[in-house]
């Protein structure tokens, strides 16, 4: 697990950011931004709803950075959950469309593999290394479902539609996905 | 849901993954009162926390900074009740309007409006340092079409104009020249438009008053311009 003092340089941001300190304000933006964005992309699969969603989500962790628990979460993994529900429901307002095939593809590659972030810290570097190295220990059906429901956001029966499955296996295959996800953090951790 | 006590374990996973449609106040209600479900909730939602680091890194447009601080600085001076309750990576979400005031707000500036009195070499009122848009005005070609827009901001280092393309050909590439007050020109950079991303650009400040936007082709024929 990170220690406190490992996530204090984000945590001494979001606190700065509550405060209202413009020139920490402007350091938390550029450390998350492309984070908050890609995750944003990756759901909306849309450039310019992405932009709105991760704006607010910005407001939003500002608004709410005094409830920040460090014991919970790290900040990434904190932020990177606004954003996610943002996104879902900015999706849901707006979105009645098929999922993307190609965007989707996309991201079932990106998420194999670690991106480039010129502002990433190696706090961060760790985290994105380690939860990539969960969805490498599921079987492949099942990270691919894991990572279309999880950072696609994609339903089960989206999910089921786009492995050309049935949406029953396209259930078991997000559950159990996720409950070894949750097994496997266990034993690395012990 | 199969029971009537408790829910059934997909409609657990899909609360955690946030993709309920129907049944979320009454998921939400029953895990509030079940210890047994809430916990199966938590390893599911604790799951789908463990692989958010592994969302993809996407460079945002360019003057996307500039708008969230604008957005901050914004709702650091509104009402107290801008602050949002807690946001926990773990606590189920009741279904709520999305708001999107957003980007389409940040356009609450009239065109044309204002003059250019805090950008370098103009009159004296300057600003706080913030990094509030204060005006922009239409980017036209020389048919009269409006194919974007130039507004001036406040960045962290000092005001940016921040120059947006909303119409033009993709892959079409366009130099971008100021015009100075005094007749002489600065190219500052050269872009491409694209139909995959945003077309906005920021641009540093200069010496001297800019007193035009322009976009040129490889030709240098002045595609578009925007009178500051």
């Amino acid at each position: 697990m990170f220690s406190r003092a490992d996530r204090a340089g984000d945590a001494a941001l979001l606190a700065g950011l509550a405060l209202d300190d413009a020139e920490v304000s402007v350091a938390f933006v550029r450390r998350f931004q492309r984070a908050v964005y890609g995750m944003a992309v990756s759901i909306t699969r849309d450039a310019g709803l992405a932009e709105d969603v991760s704006q607010e989500v910005f407001v939003r962790a500002w608004g709410a950075a005094a409830s920040y628990d460090i014991r919970r979460a790290s900040v990434l993994t904190w932020l990177l959950t606004i954003t996610r529900n943002a996104a879902i429901d900015a999706i849901r307002a707006r979105r009645p469309a098929p999922a993307d095939t190609e965007a989707l593809d996309q991201l079932l590659r990106d998420a194999g593999a670690p991106t480039e972030d010129p502002e990433e810290t190696a706090l961060h570097r760790v985290e994105t290394d380690r939860a990539i190295a969960h969805l490498h220990r599921l079987s492949p059906v099942q990270a691919r479902a894991v990572v279309l429901a999880v950072l696609g956001g994609c339903t089960a029966a989206e999910v089921a539609d786009r492995e050309g499955i049935p949406l029953g296996t396209a259930k078991t295959r997000i559950r159990d996905g996720l409950r070894r996800l949750r097994t496997e953090a266990e034993v690395s951790h012990d | 849901m199969t029971d009537a006590a408790h829910p059934d374990t997909d409609d657990l996973v899909a609360l955690a993954l946030g993709l309920v449609d129907g049944d979320q106040e009454r998921l939400t209600e029953h895990l509030a009162a079940c210890t047994a479900c809430r916990r199966d909730y938590d390893e599911y939602a604790a799951s789908v926390a463990l692989v958010l680091p592994a969302a993809p890194r996407t460079a945002p447009p360019a003057d996307f900074q500039v708008r969230v601080l604008d957005r901050l600085q914004r709702a650091a001076a509104g009402p107290a009740t801008e602050r949002h309750a807690a946001v926990s990576v773990a606590e189920p979400r009741r279904p709520r309007r999305w708001l999107l005031p957003a980007a389409a707000a940040l356009a609450g500036m009239a065109i044309g409006a204002g003059a250019i009195s805090w950008w370098p070499g103009g009159d004296a009122e300057v600003p706080p340092p913030s990094v509030t848009e204060q005006w922009q005005t239409a980017l036209v070609t020389a048919d009269g079409q409006e194919v974007g827009r130039v507004s001036t901001s406040y960045g962290a280092d000092g005001p940016v104009l921040v120059l947006e393309v909303t119409d033009g050909p993709a892959g079409q590439r366009y130099t971008c020249r100021l015009v100075l007050a005094d007749g002489s020109t600065q190219d500052v950079a050269e872009w491409s438009l694209a139909d995959d991303r945003p077309n906005s650009w920021v641009i540093d400040a200069v010496d001297g008053e800019v007193v035009e936007v322009q976009l040129i082709t490889p030709d240098e024929r002045v595609w578009s311009a925007a009178r500051l």
